[in-house]
C-alpha cells in the first residue's frame, strides 16, 4: 500500500480560513495566482483554491526507496482532477530545490508566484537549518512580487538550539529597548518554561519578519493556527501576507511591530471549531 | 523427476523493446494503441446507446511531456490487479484479434527500451488503484552485464526482479490508466520534443478529423457507416488537441494546395465481404500533391492514400503505391485519402510497417485495383482538363495576335498562306478541346475562338484574292507610246511579268521600277 486517499478534517477548515486570504490575494493582484509549494497528495489544497489558482508548481519528493514512484501518482491525480496541463512538477527536496534553484532534473523554479504553500510534513527546526535557509532564500527570489506565504509545520522541535539561538537574537535586536527587551525576557520564560507552541511560532514569525524586511517587504503574520493532524501529529498553520516596497532601500518596518507578534492571537482546531488559545497576555492576568 | 526449465531468455527482450521500433516515437504508438483499445472496450461495453455516446465523447487521451517524462493518461476502463499483473507477461494478451488494435502483448514492453523507469498507475472505478513499477535500466543493465559476461539471464527472473505491483486506496468510480515513462534516454530525446509528438500522433494515431476540413464531417460519416467500432479519439498532447492532418485548402512550404471533394469506394471479397472501405480527395492542383502541410511547426507529407487498420496507420504513403501500383506509381500521389483495412485476415506486422506476407494480403491487394483505376482514370481526367485549359489559353493568345495583325493589314501577302494555315490550326485545336472537357468555361472560351478564327480566316483569304498591282498601268501605255517588233514586245513583256512575279508584294517598288523603264523606253523610242 502506497497511499491513502483520506483527507483530514481539521485540515479542511484550515483550507477553507486560507481561501479567504487566497481571495484577498487574488483581489489584490486581480489576476489568477501563481502556486508553488508542497500540495496534498491528493490536490485537496488545489482543489478548493481552484478557481484563484493559475499555474501550478508543485515538488515532491518521494519515498527514499523509489523516488519517482510517488512523483508519477501525483501526476496521475492531476490528469484526473485536469490540473496536468497547469502543472509544472519538480522533482526533489523543496529546500534543495530552493537553495540550489533547481530540481533533481536541472528543472528551474519559474520565479515569482502570488502563493507559496509550503505544507511540510514535519518541523521547521532541523538541525542543518535547511528549511529556514530555503525560507530566507525563497523571499529573496520572489522580489518584487506580492505574496501570501502559507507554512504548516510540525511542532516536534529536532533543534533546541535553533530556537535558543533565536531567542538570543531577538534580545540583542531589542537592547536598544529596554522595555521591549524586558517584555520580551519574561515572554521567553514562559515559552521556555511551559514548552508552549508560542515558542516555535515566535521563532518562525521572527524570522519570516527578519528576512521579509531585509528584503524590502512589509509582512504581516496573521494568526496562527494549532491542529491536530493525520497520525495525531501536532501542526502549526502559518498565514502571512507579504507586501513589497519598491522605494525603501534598506530594511522595512513593517506596519505590524514586533510587539504585535508577541501579542498574536493564537488558534486552535478542537471539535472541528475554531478556539483561542492562551496568550502570553492571558498568562501574565493569572 | 522433472526440472524447471525455461525457455525465454532476456536478449529476446532486446528485440521485442528496441529493435522492433526503428522510428523511437513508435513507442508511443504501442502506448496509444492500448489507450485507444481501454476505450473502445469502455465505450462498448455498454449496450445502451445513450452512454455508449456520452462515453465517446468524455473518453480521451492525454499526453503530457516535460522535462525528462513522457505521461500518457486515459480515462478508459482501467485495469485490476489482475490484468495489471499480466502486463508484466510480454507476449501475453487476452485481446482477440480482429476486436482491438493490439493483440500480440508485446507492444507494452515498448518503453522499456527508451526510459529508465516505467509505471503504469490505473484503477478500474472499484476503490483500489495499482502502480506497476518496471525498473527498466537495471533491466537493461542486467542484460547488457550477462552479454558481457555470455551469461544467459532467464526473462521470467530478470522482470520478476526488476518489477514490482504495489496497491493504494483510490476513489471509487475513478477508473484511469497513466503510463509514465521516466528519465527518457539520451538516444530517444525526440521522444520529449512535444512538436514531433504531434506531427507524428496526427498522422498514424486514430483521431478526429480536423473541423476545418470541409469534407470532415462527410467523410467521418461514410466512415462510422462503413468501419465497424469506428471510434475517433479526443488526444491532447501538452494541452493541444490534435487532429488527422487533413484540410481542403493548406499553406505548403511554396504555394496553396488544394483538394478536390472526397470520393469513397467499397472493397469486397469473392464472398461479398466488404474488406476495405476507401475515401480519397483528388489533388485540384497540377500533377501530385507535393505541398507538405505544416502541423505543430513540422511539414508533413499528405499525399497518396494510407492503410489503416483498426483507424490506426500502417505503414506510409510509400506501402499503397508500393503494393497497389504497377503502372504509373506516380498517380498515387496525385490523391490523399485513407484505406481502412476491416478484413481481420490481413494482419499488420509487429512493427507497424507493412503486413504479414499471406494470402489475405495477396488478395487484399488484388482487389483494390478498383481505387487505383479510378484514382488513375481520374488523375488522366483531370490532366487533361488542365491541359484542355492551357492549350485553350494558349490559342486564344494566337488568334488575338493573329486578328490584330489582320485587322491592322499587317501580314505580308507571301506570308497570307501561312497564317491561313495558322489559324486553322488554332481552330481545330479549339475543336478539339471543346470536345475533350466538360467544363463550361474551357468551352465557351473555345467557341470564341473558334468564332475569331472564322472570322480572321474568313478576312484573309479575302486579301488573297486582292489583286496587289494595278492593271495596266504602266508598260501598257508605253508599247502604245512607242513602236515595238513582236519579238521585243515578247522580250519586254516576259521582263515585265518576272519583275511583276518578283516583286508581287512589293506594288510600290514594281511601280517605281516600271516607271523608270517606262520613262527609259519613252527617251530612247521618243527621240
Amino acid at each position: 500500500m502506497i497511499r491513502i486517499f483520506k483527507d483530514n478534517p481539521n485540515k479542511q477548515i484550515i483550507r477553507e480560513i486560507d481561501k479567504e486570504y487566497i481571495i484577498k490575494e487574488y483581489q489584490h493582484h486581480s489576476k489568477k495566482l501563481r502556486y508553488f509549494g508542497l500540495p496534498s497528495e491528493g490536490f485537496y489544497d488545489i482543489l478548493q483554491w481552484n478557481s484563484y489558482i493559475n499555474e501550478i508548481v508543485a515538488v515532491e519528493r518521494g519515498s527514499k526507496s523509489e523516488p519517482t514512484s510517488r512523483q508519477s501518482l501525483l501526476m496521475c491525480n492531476a490528469f484526473q482532477y485536469g490540473f496536468h496541463n497547469r502543472l509544472l512538477l519538480l522533482r526533489g527536496d523543496i529546500n534543495d530545490i530552493i537553495l540550489n534553484d533547481k530540481d533533481d532534473n536541472d528543472c528551474k523554479i519559474p520565479y515569482p508566484f502570488e502563493l507559496v504553500n509550503l505544507d511540510y510534513g514535519g518541523s521547521i527546526l532541523y538541525e542543518d537549518r535547511i528549511r529556514t535557509r530555503a525560507i530566507k532564500k525563497l523571499i529573496q527570489m520572489q522580489k518584487p512580487c506580492d505574496f501570501l506565504l502559507l507554512i504548516t509545520s510540525n511542532v516536534r522541535e529536532f533543534d533546541e538550539k535553533e530556537l535558543l539561538d533565536t531567542q538570543d537574537r531577538i534580545k540583542k535586536d531589542l537592547s536598544l529597548n529596554k522595555k521591549l527587551e524586558s517584555e520580551f525576557t519574561a515572554y521567553i520564560n514562559w515559552v521556555n518554561e511551559n514548552k508552549t507552541i508560542h515558542r516555535q511560532i515566535i521563532h518562525l514569525n521572527y524570522l519570516l519578519k527578519y528576512d521579509a524586511e531585509i528584503e524590502t517587504y512589509d509582512i504581516e503574520c496573521l494568526p496562527p493556527i494549532y491542529y491536530t493532524g493525520d497520525t495525531n501529529s501536532k501542526l502549526i498553520h502559518y498565514i502571512s501576507k507579504f507586501r513589497y516596497q519598491k522605494n525603501v532601500s534598506t530594511k522595512v518596518q513593517s506596519v505590524q511591530s514586533f510587539l504585535d507578534l508577541l501579542s498574536l492571537q493564537i488558534y486552535e482546531i478542537k471539535d472541528n471549531k475554531l478556539k483561542t488559545l492562551k496568550s502570553f497576555k492571558d498568562f501574565q492576568k493569572i | 523427476m522433472t526440472v524447471e526449465e525455461n525457455f525465454v531468455y532476456g536478449h529476446v527482450m532486446d528485440a521485442l523493446s528496441g529493435d522492433l521500433y526503428h522510428n523511437k516515437l513508435d513507442v508511443l504508438r504501442e502506448y496509444l494503441q492500448n489507450s485507444y483499445d481501454a476505450i473502445k472496450e469502455y465505450v462498448f461495453s455498454s449496450d445502451n446507446e445513450d452512454i455508449q455516446l456520452k462515453r465517446m465523447n468524455t473518453s480521451k487521451i492525454d499526453i503530457k511531456i516535460d522535462s525528462n517524462s513522457i505521461y500518457i493518461f486515459d480515462n478508459a476502463i482501467g485495469m485490476n490487479l489482475q490484468i495489471l499483473n499480466e502486463y508484466r507477461k510480454i507476449g501475453f494478451s487476452r485481446k482477440t484479434k480482429g476486436t482491438y488494435a493490439g493483440w500480440r502483448g508485446i507492444g507494452k514492453a515498448a518503453g522499456l527500451a527508451v526510459a529508465e523507469m516505467v509505471y503504469v498507475n490505473t484503477s478500474n472505478g472499484e476503490g483500489k488503484g495499482y502502480q506497476l513499477v518496471f525498473k527498466a535500466k537495471e533491466l537493461r543493465d542486467a542484460i547488457l552485464n550477462a552479454k558481457k559476461t555470455g551469461i544467459n539471464l532467464p526473462l521470467d527472473g530478470l522482470i520478476k526482479n526488476c518489477s514490482d505491483i504495489k496497491e493504494f486506496d483510490e476513489v471509487v468510480g475513478n477508473h484511469y490508466t497513466m503510463v509514465e515513462l521516466h528519465n527518457i534516454t539520451g538516444d530517444s530525446k525526440e521522444l520529449l520534443d512535444a512538436n514531433k509528438v504531434i506531427a507524428y500522433l496526427s498522422l498514424i494515431a486514430p483521431l478526429h478529423f480536423n473541423p476545418n476540413f470541409e469534407y470532415a464531417n462527410e467523410i467521418e460519416e461514410q466512415l462510422y457507416f462503413y468501419v465497424e467500432d469506428y471510434l475517433p479519439m479526443n488526444l491532447f498532447v501538452n494541452g493541444e488537441q490534435v487532429y488527422k492532418p487533413y484540410l481542403h485548402e493548406w499553406v505548403g512550404e511554396s504555394e496553396t494546395a488544394k483538394i478536390k471533394p472526397p470520393k469513397t469506394k467499397e472493397i469486397y471479397d469473392n464472398e461479398n465481404n466488404l474488406i476495405a472501405f476507401c475515401w480519397f480527395c483528388m489533388n485540384s492542383g497540377k500533377g501530385q500533391i507535393t505541398e507538405k502541410m505544416k502541423i505543430a511547426n513540422s511539414f508533413v507529407h499528405v499525399k497518396g492514400l494510407y492503410l489503416r487498420v483498426h483507424n490506426i496507420r500502417i505503414g506510409d504513403e510509400q506501402l499503397t503505391r508500393k503494393y497497389l501500383w504497377y503502372a504509373s506509381p506516380e498517380r498515387s500521389f496525385y490523391a490523399l485519402g485513407e484505406i481502412h483495412v476491416l478484413d481481420d485476415k490481413v494482419d499488420p506486422t509487429s512493427g507497424r510497417n507493412d503486413f504479414v506476407d499471406n494470402h489475405a494480403r495477396y488478395q487484399f491487394i488484388h482487389k483494390c485495383a478498383p481505387i487505383v483505376a479510378d484514382i488513375n482514370y481520374l488523375a488522366q481526367e483531370h490532366s487533361n482538363k488542365l491541359r484542355s485549359k492551357a492549350v485553350i489559353n494558349k490559342k486564344a493568345i494566337e488568334i488575338n495576335e493573329i486578328a490584330t495583325k489582320v485587322e491592322n493589314k499587317a501580314i505580308p501577302k507571301n506570308l497570307v498562306s501561312e497564317y491561313i494555315y495558322r489559324t486553322q490550326d488554332v481552330k481545330h485545336e479549339a475543336e478539339k478541346r471543346k470536345k475533350a472537357t466538360s467544363e463550361k468555361a474551357v468551352q465557351n472560351k473555345a467557341d470564341n475562338i473558334i468564332k475569331k478564327a472564322n472570322i480572321v480566316l474568313n478576312k484573309l483569304e479575302t486579301s488573297l484574292r486582292e489583286p496587289t498591282v494595278p492593271e495596266n498601268k504602266v508598260y501598257k501605255d508605253i508599247l502604245d507610246e512607242i513602236k515595238l517588233t513582236d519579238e521585243a514586245k515578247l522580250v519586254y513583256e516576259n521582263i515585265i511579268n518576272v519583275l511583276k512575279n518578283y516583286f508581287v508584294n512589293d506594288p510600290n517598288i514594281l511601280e517605281e521600277i516600271l516607271i523608270r523603264i517606262d520613262n527609259a523606253l519613252t527617251d530612247a523610242f521618243s527621240s
